[in-house]
């Protein structure tokens, strides 16, 4: 059992750089949508960030999350596992009352 | 004030200029030879020469008044007192042959890839006249959140912002997650270099703003493509830095995104003003349409009062084909066709390009220097000043929330409406 | 009627007159917020009141007071103007000198204030 859990650990700690530690691979774009990858607005007066950061990792299951704000948090969900989707991912934030906003990361372009 | 060229010249007449100015309540006259104004009681003597200027009541228009005292018998001509000032031109040697948006001659601009070439006399920002007050934008922070910046092209590497030990690129890198925000695509060099090219010293361009700081934010990739994460985080940096102006030379489509709606707000209240463009059609696809009534483009569309939106005109002060428009959140126009500027291929090197990418930049710099010239400004006076005081143009008038095109000397001169009026009975 | 009573009904209508309505002007401080514009906050700058009792006044034909730059980092905010019994409408303006000249700004939009009577 430990050795799954260490494991599990090295090997999401890989994809976790891979996903903050720059461009996403894994990622995909329909309609401008980015997939796996959600933005999260919570009210810092009301929770610390890196309380949030810590919350929100244990409420979505496989995921990395980063704060990129004192108020807004980065999610990639794992692409080795199935992607929970943004109601189901707004419905396990939903308890948090500090939670304000929840989104898919969204592509951007100069023009 | 070494290398600098420097020209007394004509204010344009009313045909030409926007702006010409005139002294309120004075005519010249030259009489016909032995006549005299009889009509008129305040006449007085133009030393060395045989022109009069007569005092006109000063709520008198004057140009009526000159047209009423040109029909006199016994008046050669009349004209206003026109209002002369210092114009100043920079030495770069790119400035008059290229630079229509600065100063329109109108030149053949080469390698123009737009029509209306050459354009219109005059039909620019007035930037001399406006360099005849201020030039340098050093007290100013701007953030450019784009593809990165050329740091040690020749005419930007002396406008870079100085990030100390912490940040020795002059920004961050968040495509890639790095302390380098080098260009890799072109576009944030070109967008920097008509903010800030350092001007006269003669090399290539020069910027709105002849000295200033660019903080370069690498938000989008080689491919021109980023994400709100990427701007949400350069954004927090811009705000944590002490960034004045963001330049957002790009476009989110569709529904409002709420995270970056926030870092807005943010940003608001860290008293910066972020300029935007308002999209080369949907998704680049150079077709315009009004931002009001189809799809929102973001940045432009957010209504939080720190966000200025800027269409594109070309050479002849038309909008281009390709520059969404509308009249309650596009608010002004600025020059964004053929406009040469530095790009990353190596230090030396200069492109054109079009786009409401390039509009925006210009309206950057006129804020810049707007800011530099009153300090004590907040963000929301700057807005104004660079709104208010471009100059009109008909065609934009159901298009833009102004219907004005940005002019520097007179973003320079503005004078705010003042704000917060109340009044109480005493006793 | 003795001296005593019409000198003191003398006295009670010389009251009766001078304490206000009826009419009589009052005193209205305005106030607005300091511009940040430098050519405002030096000499040769400072802000112009017009003022009437007609609504969307032309500013042109209203009545107006200057309120100059004096001394220190900003022109005067505040003011009293004396105004006769009724509504008034206000708009202010702020001015400098650029380029050799007086330059003013736009008006602002009118408030009103009703100064009795």
């Amino acid at each position: 059992m430990k050795f799954f859990i260490v494991s599990g650990a090295l090997f999401f700690s890989v994809i976790g750089c891979s996903c903050h530690g720059g461009v996403n691979h894994n990622r995909s774009v329909t309609d401008n949508v980015i997939s796996r990858e959600y933005v999260v607005v919570i009210d810092n007066t009301e929770q610390d960030p890196s309380a949030a950061q810590k919350e929100i990792q244990s409420a979505i299951e496989d995921c990395e999350v980063k704060m990129i704000s004192k108020n807004i948090a980065h999610i990639i969900t794992d692409p080795k596992k199935d992607d929970p989707g943004l109601e189901k991912i707004k419905t396990e934030l939903s308890k948090f009352k500090w939670v304000k906003s929840v989104e898919q990361n969204k592509e951007v372009h100069i023009n | 004030m070494l290398n600098k060229l420097v020209f007394i010249s004509t204010l344009l007449f009313a045909t030409n200029s926007l702006f010409a100015e005139y002294v309120p309540g004075e005519v010249i006259v030259k009489l016909k030879s032995s006549s005299s104004i009889s009509a008129y009681a305040n006449v007085s003597e133009i030393a060395g020469s045989d022109l009069k200027v007569i005092k006109i009541d000063k709520d008198k228009d004057v140009m009526e008044a000159v047209q009423e005292l040109a029909q006199n018998p016994d008046v050669e001509y009349a004209q206003p007192n026109y209002i002369y000032h210092i114009s100043v031109v920079p030495n770069d040697p790119y400035f008059a042959p290229k630079l229509w948006g600065l100063k329109n001659t109108p030149q053949n601009v080469p390698g123009a890839t737009y029509a209306n070439n050459p354009g219109n006399l005059g039909d620019d920002i007035d930037a001399e006249d406006a360099w005849g007050i201020i030039t340098d934008c050093s007290s100013i922070i701007v953030a450019v959140i784009d593809t990165g910046v050329r740091y040690t092209h020749e005419d930007l590497s002396a406008n870079m912002w100085n990030g100390g030990v912490s940040y020795p690129h002059h920004g961050w890198n968040y495509h890639d997650s790095s302390n380098d925000p080098i260009d890799d695509n072109g576009h944030g060099s070109h967008v920097s270099g008509i903010i800030g090219a350092q001007g006269n010293n003669s090399k290539g361009v020069t910027g709105v703003c002849w000295r200033v700081n660019i903080m370069a934010l690498k938000a989008f990739g080689s491919d021109g493509t980023g994400s709100t994460t990427t701007i949400i985080s350069s954004i927090d940096f811009a705000i944590n830095n002490g960034a004045n102006i963001i330049n957002a030379s790009f476009n989110l489509y569709g529904s409002v995104d709420a995270a970056l709606s926030t870092k807005i707000t943010d940003a608001q209240k860290a008293g910066i003003l972020i300029v935007a463009a308002a999209g080369n059609g949907y998704l680049n696809d150079g077709s315009a349409y009004d931002v009001d009534a189809g799809t929102k483009t973001y940045p432009c569309c957010y209504t939080q009062d720190n966000v200025l939106c800027v269409t594109a005109l070309d050479q002849k002060f038309q909008r281009a084909t390709f520059a969404n428009y509308g009249a309650t959140s596009v608010d002004v126009a600025a020059p964004g066709t053929n406009v040469w500027s530095a790009w990353n291929t190596n230090d030396s090197f200069y492109k054109i390009e079009s786009g409401t990418s390039m509009a925006t930049p210009y309206a950057v710099g006129v804020a810049a220097l707007v800011w530099a010239n009153n300090p004590g400004y907040t963000y929301l006076d700057v807005k104004n000043a660079v709104m208010y005081g471009g100059a009109v143009v008909t065609s934009l008038a159901d298009t833009t929330v102004s219907g004005k095109v940005i002019n520097a000397y007179n973003a320079v001169n503005y004078i705010n409406v003042p704000r917060g009026l109340t009044a109480v009975v005493s006793q | 009627m003795s001296k005593f009573f019409r000198i003191s009904m003398f006295l009670v209508a010389v009251l009766l007159f001078s304490c206000g309505g009826g009419g009589g002007s009052k005193q209205v401080t305005v106030s607005w917020s300091a511009n940040k514009d430098k050519v405002v906050n030096m000499t040769g700058g400072g802000y112009t009141l017009y003022y009437s009792q007609q609504s969307s006044f032309d500013i042109n034909s209203a009545s107006k007071t200057d309120v100059s730059y004096v001394s220190g980092s900003t022109a005067p905010i505040s003011t009293k103007l004396v105004l006769a019994g009724g509504v008034w409408f206000i708009r202010i303006a702020a001015y400098g000198i650029v380029n050799g000249i007086k330059k003013t700004s736009d008006p602002s939009e009118q408030i009103a204030v009703n100064a009795g009577g």
